[in-house]
């Protein structure tokens, strides 16, 4: 039998159905911290991200076994476990955060300030920059800050999201395009970004 | 490569993700003469910047290990209680009086893996048939209510525990627990009455028989506490709602020495008490009460929780 370090994530959750602690604790130190960003980066909140990660966890050790690998993979799976939570959570508890009521739980349970040295990156790497682009993020409709977490903070492919969010693939694309241009009209609104149309949807070919 | 064509690849020109060299090129061709696409391309880029210095800053964001801990806990809890039900329904599926009767296992709800339950992708297919299934239990339960509440009326408590011991005795071996007899009619004030027991659902034809295995939940549970009492299924469950194992409340005995008969009662207790139980409980959420259903004995004594959600 392979060493935790060395088994997949399918294996890992094999073994811990079998009732095998050590494959929990290996599979749970492998993917808390991907689940615990997503719910984080949902909400904004550390301790909904906390009470997600411990419900996700909790639900493989009592439905584990209703995994399909070959509906995708288990962390596909685990994001989906977790969206369902963090939407029940918004859903529930009014989470839907606004610029203004994040900026007022900064000092509470909220993410944690980014720190950037130096400015490396332009414009957007200063920090009341980066500051507004994590409310603006926070501040999408979630069916499209969902698509933005897993794009482009957690860098999953298309396909893997779309197992994740349970949408086609190409719902996937439409709503990362659309929810990039929500960004970049924000950050407009907001001065932080220069020149660029106002309505990139109606641009035409002027070729 | 028009407009229309160069947005569908925007994000992965910003990405700088997997395009073939011809489209790139023709893409950056493109937004040289188009200016609002280059425009756009510079938008999406600057943006593409940001979210990756706004992923690193959380790249090393983690749950606290208390998280873990809790979690370990409650894996080694099930476990235990996964070989208990085991063995019970081992137990029952070799009894000769159970061969033609279904047996379950204490019922779990299913708390939606991906798409059971609330996602929200799929809720609609999941819910038809629910308002059925609710009106069901619910005029089950009523039905129910009102034959318990006259059969209280006419029945001696003694002819009701007569009835309710095995007519063979291969049913239940010499040692086996002590069955839940009816609910009491006095009930606590406080709280409510949710679910009853049946004496008589034993003997019909559909009733279907429920194994309560009564966990070791830190391994400090003596062996002696372990007979399980054997509950009948009731109607008043309700279906959408999530439920642990019965855990014992001992008051320095065993749970099964006294417990001839008792009753399920439905209770709100602070959140805390999660934590006596060894399972996490969300700070943001402590103010918030949670359900619990105790088992009373006849004596009137708690003598097992289980909790809701």
């Amino acid at each position: 039998m392979a060493a935790p370090a060395n088994s997949t994530d399918e294996q890992l959750l094999q073994r811990m159905l079998a009732g095998s602690d050590e494959a929990f604790t290996a599979l749970y130190r492998r993917r808390q911290g991907n689940i615990y960003r997503f719910a984080l980066q949902m909400s904004g909140s550390r301790s909904v991200a906390e009470e997600v990660t411990q419900e996700v966890f909790m639900l493989l050790m009592s439905q584990g076994h209703r995994y399909e690998p070959t509906r995708g993979s288990l962390v596909s799976y685990l994001y989906g476990i977790a969206r369902n939570f963090v939407l029940r959570s918004l859903e529930k508890d009014r989470l839907y955060v606004s610029l203004e009521a994040e900026g007022d739980d900064r000092n509470g349970s909220t993410a944690e300030t980014p720190t950037f040295p130096g400015d490396p990156l332009g414009d957007l790497t200063r920090f009341e920059r980066i500051e507004s682009l994590r409310l603006a993020v926070l501040a999408l409709p979630p069916h499209y800050r969902e698509v933005v977490v897993l794009c482009d903070f957690h860098e999953m492919s298309y396909a893997d999201a779309a197992v994740a969010l349970d949408v086609a693939l190409g719902t996937i694309r439409s709503r990362l395009h659309r929810a990039h241009l929500l960004l970049v009209e924000r950050l407009k609104a907001n001065g932080f970004t220069d020149s660029a149309p106002t309505r990139p949807q109606s641009a035409r070919c002027c070729v | 490569m028009n407009c229309r064509t160069f947005q569908t690849i925007l994000q992965d020109l910003g990405k700088d993700a997997s395009l073939d060299l011809q489209t790139r090129q023709d893409s950056l061709a493109h937004a040289e003469v188009c200016p609002n696409c280059a425009a756009l391309l510079r938008d999406e880029c600057r943006l593409t910047a940001g979210l990756n210095v706004l992923a690193a800053s959380l790249a090393d964001a983690e749950a606290s290990p208390r998280i873990e801990a809790a979690l370990l806990n409650a894996f080694r809890a099930r476990g235990i209680k996964q070989e208990t039900e085991v063995e019970a329904v081992q137990t029952l599926l070799n009894s000769p009086a159970a061969n033609n009767r279904p047996v379950t296992p204490f019922p779990s709800p299913q708390l939606g893996a991906r798409g059971e339950y609330f996602s929200l992708g799929r809720r609609s297919r999941v819910w038809h048939g629910w308002p059925a299934r609710v009106a069901a239990v619910g005029l089950l339960a009523a039905g129910l209510a009102a034959w318990l509440s006259w059969q209280g009326s006419n029945t001696k408590p003694d002819e009701v525990a007569d009835r309710m011991r095995p007519s063979s005795p291969t049913a239940m071996s010499e040692t086996s627990p002590p069955k839940v007899l009816l609910p009491q009619t006095a009930g606590t004030p406080e709280v409510e009455r949710s679910h009853s027991v049946s004496p008589k659902a034993r003997s019909r034809p559909t009733a279907r028989k429920l194994a309560v295995r009564v966990p070791q939940p830190h391994r400090i549970v003596r062996q002696s506490d372990l007979q399980e009492p054997y509950v009948e299924n009731y109607a008043g469950f309700d279906q959408s709602e999530v439920a642990t194992e019965f855990f014992p409340l001992s008051y320095g005995e065993p749970m099964s020495s006294s417990l001839e008969g008792g009753q399920l009662v439905r209770v709100q207790l602070p959140r805390t008490t999660l934590l006596s139980f060894g399972f996490p409980m969300s700070q943001e959420r402590a103010p918030e009460p949670i359900k619990a259903d105790v088992l009373v004995g006849e004596d009137g004594l708690a003598r097992a929780i289980r909790f809701v959600h």
